[in-house]
């Protein structure tokens, strides 16, 4: 290291061509040539006469060279005093910035590895960030499937009753059918009064009553095919497939399910004109409907009325969802759509069903807003552009 | 470490006066020159210094020949003593042979001082100087000034510490040859079992000590 710092040899001080300029001007001064030697006596510049005395030139301790003409005494040590100052002045000026130079160099490199652990720090700290971001995504990501399966739990559930009521009256009437059946089996012994036998079994009460049965049985398994053919729009909410469809079908849909989950206090009136068709991944528009639907109706869950209402302009199709419950408190309407907000009891719902809908529409290039005034009840506006 | 060129039949020692800003430290060698008659005696250089503040460093030289004929060099240097300057510090302080660190006695200056000698312990270190081995004098400088720690406050303080103790007042002169004399004396101890000082200069332990300070004799 301390190079910087080591005593300096008279070719380090002085230059070639400074030897030239300050002997040029000590032989006119002197008027007698000047020769510069190196401590070892070794010629640098010049050429002294013989008999030329001469004297030495000393910065730290030691002679570094020497003067030399075959001047007298005094004049030479002059000259020599000269030269040292000029010596002692290049030292200072060479000193300090070999020393700075060392100092710079050694601030830049540690200006660089700080630099290089800052840059490393941050590179560090944007994996640790990404790491961070990326835990959080998943978990958001499980906990939004959870909400819509949620979804599709209640749902299964509003089904199954539905289901069963048809199927409890086809079974009961199909026992009953199959009671008349063994009426009818006694014919096969031919008896001799048929009339009175007829009478006595109230066959024609019987035939009757089996038509009204078979229509009845009938009747009760289109309800279940068409729960079955709603419910299938719903089957497929994971489906990323793209189709052609009207969004009115996909309300229809909902429509219908919410339908059997409903208490019977509340109204649902719906007043729906076709739309165009749009291209969509139907289960999910239908889970969006559904989750709106959903919320109206908790809104007015001791008694009130649903208003669904679609309709088409030059813009596209519009599609409203009106409850005449409470309404929205105005400083949580702008947080409607933000995740897990919620202001329901803890365990009814964690907030994420608007943010399923919102996400869903806004896929299908939709927009959904909510208009609400406390006391006055919710609108639910959903446009869909053509 | 010394830099001994066999072959020129020189041997130079560098010595460094290091310490906390305007703690004397350039008074120190400007007082050494006035007071030592050593047989070679350069003038102080100082390099260009900004309100009297050393800049890059002072320094010193001055050398006697020993009875072997071998030149001995002593390079006396200062460091700048103001924080800012660490690095300026680290480049003199590197290949010292010994160090004199002049704290300043004043009370208000005792944490300058702590950080100063903590400062030349990790510099130290960081210029690849064994510490503990280093030959090192603390010198208490500034006696003549009031409201600087009593001798028994310093002798209490520094008594666990290994280094010899000095109590200076360079701007009078007052204990700057003393401190000199020790630093030579700890630089011979630390240098003699490896170097052979009696065989390869001609000379002990005394002989040493006098040789640099110009026989015994010290200017008035």
């Amino acid at each position: 290291m301390s190079e910087s710092l080591r005593e300096l040899a008279l070719t380090e001080l002085l230059e070639p061509g400074d030897f030239a300029r300050l002997g040029g001007a000590l032989t006119t001064l002197l008027g007698q040539p000047v020769a510069f030697v190196d401590a070892r006596h070794d010629p640098l510049w010049g050429q002294a006469a013989p008999g030329a005395l001469s004297q030495p030139l000393i910065v730290e301790l030691e002679p570094l060279g020497y003067v030399l003409a075959a001047a007298e005494p005094a004049p030479l040590a002059a000259a020599a005093t000269l030269v040292n100052a000029l010596l002692m002045a290049r030292w200072s000026y060479l000193s300090a910035s070999r020393v700075h130079d060392q100092v710079v160099d050694e601030d830049y490199e540690a200006l660089q590895r700080s630099e290089a652990r800052y840059k490393a720090l941050s590179e560090e700290l944007e994996q640790r960030v990404q790491i961070q971001l990326a835990t959080l995504e998943a978990r958001q990501r499980q906990l939004y499937e959870s909400e819509r399966f949620a979804a599709i739990g209640q749902l299964a559930a509003g089904v199954a009753h539905e289901i069963n009521t048809p199927l409890g009256f086809i079974r009961s009437n199909l026992n009953t059918l199959a009671q008349y059946l063994d009426t009818l089996k006694q014919l096969k012994q031919l008896p001799a009064d048929l009339k009175t036998f007829w009478k006595e079994h109230g066959l024609d009460f019987i035939l009757q009553d089996s038509h009204d049965i078979l229509t009845e049985c009938i009747v009760g398994t289109e309800r279940v095919e068409r729960i079955v053919h709603d419910l299938r729009g719903f089957s497929s909410v994971d489906a990323t497939q793209m189709e052609w469809v009207d969004p009115g079908e996909c309300l229809n849909r909902a429509i219908a399910m919410i339908s059997m989950q409903k208490p019977a206090t509340v109204q649902l009136e719906s007043a729906l004109a076709p739309l165009p068709a749009i291209a969509c991944q139907a289960g999910l528009l239908s889970q969006a409907f559904l989750n709106v639907l959903h919320n109206a109706v908790q809104a007015v869950e001791g008694g009130g009325q649903i208003r669904v209402k679609t309709e088409t302009d030059a813009a596209g199709s519009q599609i409203t969802i009106q409850d005449n419950g409470p309404g929205i408190a105005p400083e949580n309407l702008p947080h409607v759509f933000e995740p897990f907000f919620t202001t329901r009891a803890v365990g009814s719902g964690i907030g994420l069903g608007l943010t399923v809908a919102r996400d869903a529409i806004e896929a299908h290039a939709g927009k959904i807003e909510i208009e609400s005034l406390p006391g006055q009840g919710t609108t639910v506006n959903i446009r869909f552009p053509s | 470490m010394s830099d001994l060129e066999t072959d020129s039949g020189r041997l130079t020692f560098k010595l460094v006066y290091y310490g906390p800003a305007l703690g004397g430290k350039t008074t120190n060698l400007v007082s050494l020159h006035n007071r030592l008659c050593t047989e070679m005696k350069g003038d102080v250089m100082t390099l260009d210094t900004q309100n009297d503040r050393t800049l890059y460093f002072d320094l010193f030289p001055l050398g006697f020949r020993a009875p072997t004929g071998v030149l001995i060099k002593f390079r006396l240097f200062t460091v700048p003593g103001q924080v800012r300057h660490d690095a300026t510090r680290k480049a003199v302080l590197s290949r010292a042979d010994g160090v004199v660190f002049v704290a300043d006695s004043q009370r208000t200056q005792e944490t300058n001082n702590a950080e100063s000698f903590q400062n030349l312990a990790e510099n130290a270190g960081r210029v690849g100087l064994d510490f503990e081995k280093l030959p090192l004098v603390v010198q208490f400088n500034k006696r003549d000034l009031p409201e600087v720690l009593s001798e028994a406050e310093i002798v209490e303080r520094w008594q666990a510490a290994p280094w010899p103790l000095q109590l200076a007042s360079a701007l009078t002169g007052q204990g700057v040859v003393e401190t000199f004399s020790a630093l030579l004396g700890e630089l011979y101890d630390r240098l003699d079992p490896e170097m052979d000082f009696s065989n390869l200069l001609g000379l002990p332990k005394a002989e040493f000590i006098a040789g640099a300070m110009g026989g015994h004799g010290v200017l008035p």
